[in-house]
C-alpha cells in the first residue's frame, strides 16, 4: 500500500491514476483486492492522497485521487465477489523477475498444478488478475504470470529469464521449479496464445488453453518457422503430432482474424477442442467471466485430467 | 492538444486502437475507409472495453497532449466523433 500511495501522488492526471490502477489490476491477488479496499475506503489514507498543487486545474477537486482510488478499488471488489462469493482465493504474490509473478497459497507443490499465464500485449489474461485467480483453487494449482514485452509475442524471450522463445521453457522452468509440481498447464492470451502452445513440449505441459492468439503464418513468425509457415513453426517447437498435449483453442465469435488464426492452427496440430465464445470479440475472457463459463471452461481445459473431468485429446 | 487534422487524427486512432488491441478496424478491413472519413462506428460495435477506453486516453495524452478521459470518449459516440474531439480542443 505504501507503494502504491507513493506512486499515486505522482499522478497529474485521471489517465495517469487509471495507468497506475491499470498496472496494479495486473499482478494484485484477490486478498490485496480486499486489503486495498480496506485502506482505500476507510478514510485515512484521503490526506496522503490529496492533490495540493497550487496550479491544480480549476476543475478538479484536491481529494480527486482518493475519490477515483475509491471507486476503482470498489470496482475490483465487486469483481473478484462477482467471479467467487463463497470465498477469496487465498492466493500470495511474489514477483521473481520483472516480468514474471507467482502465486501460492503457501501450500506444498507437490500434488498441485503449476498454471503458467503467459500474456499478450495488454499484460492480462484478458481481465484483471485478481479476477482470473478468484476464478482457480489456490489449494490444487500455483499460478505464474509471465508477462511479454508489448508487440513481441515473447520471440524476443523475457527479460532476465531468456533472451528469445527457445530459451524461454528452460528459463521458466529453472525460475519456477516446475519439477515440484505433480503437473503444468499453460492458459495463454492473445499475443501469448501460440507461445503457450510452442512452449507447451518443452515445459511438459499436459494441457494449453489458447485464446485469440496471433495466426502462425503471420510473418511476424516467418524468422522462426524459416519459411515454411505454420507446419515449420508447429515442427520447429515439436507441437506437430503431439497428441499427450490437450490443446484447447478459444477466441471470440466476432473476431474473423481470431477465429482464421484457431482454424490455422487446428490444421497444423492435434487439439483437443475448439471453443468459440458467442458475442465476444477478440477479448473474450470478459464476456466468459460475465455469463458465467469462465471457471467451467478452466476446469474442462487445463484441468480436466487433474480433477477428472471428462475431456481428452 | 497538438494541432492536427482530422485526417492525422483518424491515423493517430487507428494505431491508438491497435496499440489498444481493439482490432476491430484492421479485421474487418476498415482502417482506410475510417482513416478517408468513409466510416464510423460505435464503442460497442469496435468492441472497446472499459479497459481499452483507459489505454486510449493513457496513449493519446502520452503521444499528443490531448486531456480527453474515459467518460469523455463515451460522450464522443463513434470513434469518428473521437477523431472531432482530437482536432477541437474541450471547451
Amino acid at each position: 500500500m505504501n507503494d502504491y500511495i507513493r506512486q499515486a501522488r505522482k499522478c497529474l492526471t485521471i489517465n495517469q491514476l487509471n495507468g497506475l490502477h491499470i498496472r496494479c489490476e495486473n499482478v494484485m491477488s484477490p486478498l490485496q483486492v480486499l486489503e486495498f479496499h480496506r485502506d482505500l475506503t476507510s478514510g485515512h489514507l484521503d490526506s496522503a492522497l490529496v492533490d495540493e498543487r497550487p496550479d491544480r486545474p480549476a476543475d478538479r477537486q484536491p481529494d480527486w485521487r482518493s475519490v477515483h482510488a475509491r471507486d476503482w478499488i470498489t470496482r475490483q471488489r465487486a469483481a473478484v465477489e462477482f467471479s467467487d462469493p463463497s470465498k477469496v482465493q487465498p492466493f500470495r504474490g511474489r514477483h521473481l523477475m520483472l516480468r514474471l509473478s507467482h502465486y501460492t497459497d503457501g501450500a506444498p507443490a507437490a500434488g498441485k498444478t503449476l498454471l503458467i499465464g503467459l500474456t499478450g500485449n495488454a499484460q492480462r489474461l484478458m481481465v484483471p488478475l485478481p479476477v482470473v485467480l478468484q476464478h482457480l483453487d489456490a489449494a490444487l494449482c500455483d499460478v505464474a504470470i509471465v508477462r511479454s514485452e508489448p508487440h513481441t509475442g515473447f520471440r524476443n524471450g523475457v527479460p532476465e529469464v531468456a533472451d528469445d522463445i527457445e530459451g524461454l521453457a528452460a528459463g521458466l522452468a529453472r525460475l519456477l521449479r516446475t519439477d515440484r509440481y505433480a503437473r503444468v498447464a499453460i492458459f495463454g492470451t492473445s499475443g501469448g496464445a501460440l507461445p503457450a502452445i510452442l512452449l507447451a513440449p518443452a515445459l511438459g505441459a499436459r494441457a494449453v488453453l489458447a485464446g485469440g492468439g496471433n495466426n502462425p503464418d503471420d510473418p511476424r513468425w516467418a524468422g522462426l518457422s524459416e519459411g515454411r509457415g505454420a507446419p515449420g513453426l508447429f515442427g520447429r517447437f515439436g507441437v506437430a503430432g503431439r497428441r499427450d498435449i490437450a490443446i484447447h483453442l478459444a477466441w471470440g465469435e466476432r473476431s474473423v482474424a481470431d477465429r482464421e488464426a484457431a482454424d490455422r492452427i487446428a490444421a497444423c496440430v492435434a487439439v483437443a477442442s475448439q471453443q468459440p465464445v458467442p458475442g465476444a470479440g477478440h477479448v473474450f475472457v470478459g464476456e466468459l467471466v460475465r455469463t458465467r463459463r469462465f471457471r467451467p471452461l478452466l476446469l474442462d481445459t487445463l484441468f480436466a485430467d487433474a480433477t477428472g473431468r471428462a475431456t481428452s485429446p | 492538444m497538438i494541432d492536427m487534422t482530422e485526417r492525422q487524427a483518424r491515423e493517430v486512432l487507428t494505431r491508438v486502437l491497435r496499440d489498444a488491441s481493439v482490432f476491430h478496424l484492421r479485421d474487418q478491413g476498415l482502417e482506410t475507409a475510417f482513416i478517408d472519413g468513409h466510416y464510423d462506428a460505435g464503442f460497442e460495435e469496435i468492441a472497446l472495453d472499459s479497459l481499452a477506453a483507459m489505454e486510449v486516453c493513457l496513449s493519446l495524452e502520452a503521444g499528443w497532449d490531448s486531456e480527453l478521459v474515459p467518460d469523455d470518449l463515451y460522450r464522443a459516440g463513434t470513434i469518428g466523433g473521437l477523431a472531432r474531439m482530437l482536432v477541437v480542443p474541450k471547451a
